[in-house]
């Protein structure tokens, strides 16, 4: 950009307003609610014009002014009734990337997830910086590396709704557990998310749920909505109780609707459990998937008495009963 | 050619009888190394052979009772899109590819089975692809068969879900090549076996080898549930057993599907109307997916019902990357190890084959069998 032309302008912040903004990655942020209301307060008391507004004029049958950085304190302006604000100007010929480069540089302490650096390739996209500029410049400006096997993982992660986005930034997901979401279907993300606002969802729950719940769906033939719409999904998700409370009932009745022969093994297993082993003085465990034949039984002495104790106990009648009937699921 | 877009010869096997059959067509160079897993299937490389190809089958466990049979890779990827296919998970170059060097293919086989020749080696050629699925494929196997003719200790298996048998049926084979066949019913090869021949088409295919003096085998596996799968098993055995004798089945295997977490994702990004990934599965200590320990033990019962009604009840059968207590479950008994279910093996064919085993197997010498 060495050698162009910048020059201060009063612009018409009405006129800023009439005109589609095509750099409005900042608009998008705010839409997320990701805008921190007090900043252009709080930037003019602190650095007061040093950070000025940028836009730049283009001519195609007649001037546009498009708004590359400033958003916040545009808005801040008209709010407050400012009619023109002092604006820097960048020639109409600087090169598309170069502007978005602008765009960046202002957004980057925003843009500190894999969500949102999902959201700003897609941004760059679809303002058609070449895939050759994004990998190339932008990725690495970006922190990532410029594979287009990366790029491809980010862009799949930013076609997911936004409200998912949201999500996997406020949690500060990784891009792998966002692949993870990216992996189902847009419909399913977000009835999902919608539905699931009241429980506490982390970031492997909400993975292991929609898993499953995908498979349920396929498995029964039905939709999402359908889904959301049955009674026990209702009746666990209408319920009044702490977010916590009810993310673990969700994910109990998910896992039941998942596994529904497993589960009533289960069921069955820790009846027995409870009747003749529970409150011994060793624990009886086996594998939950039910692939191996083994149960482990163990105990923790302090000195023969105990010892003598614990061979007592597990000699007992009842203890070989219930030996006897788990090993018979296993 | 019709299934492929291009054929690639490296310059090395040019000459040899599989490097000439595509001629003017190929291409002549090294393997376009194509990336896209659906794409490679449309490009055949044929190449010669680099390092070694025969080893013990990848999938052994010792976790597992596992038939230790040995494989020679020197087939990779397949023509055919099974929505189940681990390949689609594995492949870095999923060029369609084969090596063209069957001469030295068998002196490995054969420096390597000298050095045991009381034991029975089942070799296969179906670890990274269909043994037989298109042209020039099923002329490598042509070309094996006549070698493994000669070869006392040592059995051919191919594996196919395809119907292209014609080079295999008037060679020399000294029945020492043993043609199988995956097996599930129709709306499984309909719906998850995309591209493969037909259930009809395997079986003429399967009678007609049969009548050309191959000891059949009969691989019901992966099993796959889905609703009505009961009565479609029982249409299917029925099948097999009016175009086969039970008497010319060597063997039959049963194994139900499994895939790892991360297949789970590739199956459903690339099929995502199959619905084989939906169903009550658990991942076992090999970080595989299967059905539930009791569905699959219903499965493989009914199975064997089946056989058994068939009067395939004394072919022997076996389960692939099962548990002893599986075994126990579905037979009543179990193998103690590896090396025995390699020894009852041996034991089946000697008895019922005598003419494919000519050395009594010697149980002491299997059970000693480290892997």
């Amino acid at each position: 950009m060495r050698g162009l032309s910048f020059f201060i302008e009063e612009i018409d912040t009405s006129e800023l307003f009439a005109t589609e903004q095509p750099y409005a990655f900042s608009l998008l942020l705010k839409r997320l609610g990701l805008w921190d209301e007090t900043w252009p307060f709080n930037s003019f008391q602190g650095t007061g014009l040093l950070s000025p507004v940028l836009v730049q004029k283009v001519f195609n049958k007649r001037e546009k002014i498009l708004l590359v950085d400033g958003f916040k304190r545009i808005e801040w302006a008209r709010a407050t009734q400012i009619s023109t604000v002092s604006c820097l100007v960048i020639p109409e010929d600087i090169p598309l990337a170069d502007v978005c480069a602008l765009v960046l540089a202002a957004q980057k302490p925003w843009i500190n997830t894999p969500a949102l650096k999902a959201l700003f390739l897609r941004f760059l996209l679809n303002l058609e910086v070449p895939r050759e500029t994004i990998l190339n410049r932008f990725m690495p400006l970006l922190g990532l590396g410029p594979a287009e096997s990366l790029l491809r993982k980010y862009l799949k992660i930013s076609a997911m709704p936004e409200t998912v986005l949201l999500f996997c930034h406020e949690k500060r997901f990784s891009m792998k557990r966002c692949l993870n979401l990216a992996h189902h279907k847009k419909g399913l993300l977000e009835t999902f998310f919608s539905r699931t606002r009241g429980l506490h969802l982390s970031a492997s729950l909400a993975e292991e749920l929609l898993d499953n719940i995908n498979d349920i769906l396929k498995r029964e033939g039905m939709s999402p909505e359908q889904f959301f719409e049955t009674i026990d999904v209702r009746r666990v998700l209408d319920q009044n109780t702490d977010a916590r409370v009810k993310a673990s009932s969700f994910r109990e009745l998910i896992r039941r609707l998942k596994f529904p022969v497993l589960t009533e093994i289960e069921k069955d297993m820790n009846q027995i459990h409870k009747r003749l082993l529970a409150g011994r003085r060793f624990n009886v465990n086996w594998d939950r998937a039910l692939e191996n034949r083994q149960l482990h039984i163990n105990t923790a002495i302090k000195d023969t008495d105990e010892f003598r104790s614990v061979l007592y106990e597990l000699q007992k009648e009842e203890t070989l009963k219930g030996i006897e009937a788990l090993l018979s699921y296993l | 050619m019709k299934r492929l877009k291009s054929v690639t010869v490296h310059p090395a096997v040019r000459a040899s009888r599989l490097g000439k059959i595509f001629d003017d067509q190929a291409i002549p160079g090294d393997s376009p190394r194509i990336p896209d897993y659906r794409e490679g299937k449309r490009h055949l490389y044929i190449g010669p052979k680099k390092g070694k190809m025969f080893h013990v089958c990848a999938s052994l466990d010792t976790r597992y009772i596992c038939c230790s049979t040995h494989v020679i890779s020197h087939i990779s990827n397949c023509p055919f899109e099974c929505t189940y296919c681990f390949l689609q998970n594995y492949l870095t170059d999923t060029t369609l590819s084969l090596v063209a060097d069957t001469g030295a293919i068998l002196d490995e086989i054969r420096e390597k089975t000298v050095l045991q020749p009381w034991r029975l080696f089942r070799i296969g050629t179906w670890e990274l692809g269909d043994s037989i699925a298109i042209p020039p494929l099923n002329q490598a196997a042509a070309e094996l068969v006549e070698g493994f003719s000669g070869m006392p200790n040592c059995i051919l298996k191919l594996r196919t879900k395809s119907a292209e048998v014609e080079p295999l049926l008037d060679i020399d084979h000294g029945r020492k090549t043993v043609v199988s066949w995956t097996i599930n019913p129709r709306q499984v090869i309909t719906r998850e076996e995309i591209g493969t021949a037909g259930l009809d088409a395997r079986l003429d295919a399967m009678a007609r080898v049969s009548s050309a003096g191959y000891p059949i085998g009969l691989h019901f596996d992966p099993m796959i549930l889905f609703p009505g799968w009961e009565k479609a098993y029982r249409q299917t055995v029925q099948e097999i057993f009016d175009a086969v004798s039970p008497e010319e089945v060597i063997w039959i295997s049963i194994g139900s599907l499994r895939f790892n977490p991360e297949m789970k994702k590739k199956i459903e990004n690339n099929y995502p109307a199959s619905t084989i990934t939906a169903q009550e599965m658990v991942l076992g200590d090999d970080n595989k997916f299967r059905y539930l320990r009791p569905i699959r033990v219903d499965m493989y019962r009914h199975l064997l019902d089946l056989l058994d009604e068939h009067g395939a009840g004394h072919c022997f059968t076996y389960l692939c990357m099962e548990r002893w207590n599986v075994w126990h479950e579905v037979f009543g008994r179990y193998p103690m190890s590896i090396g025995h279910l390699d020894f009852l093996m041996a034991q089946s064919v000697y008895n019922r084959f005598p003419e494919i085993c000519a050395c009594k197997p010697d149980r002491q010498k299997y059970l000693a069998l480290e892997y």
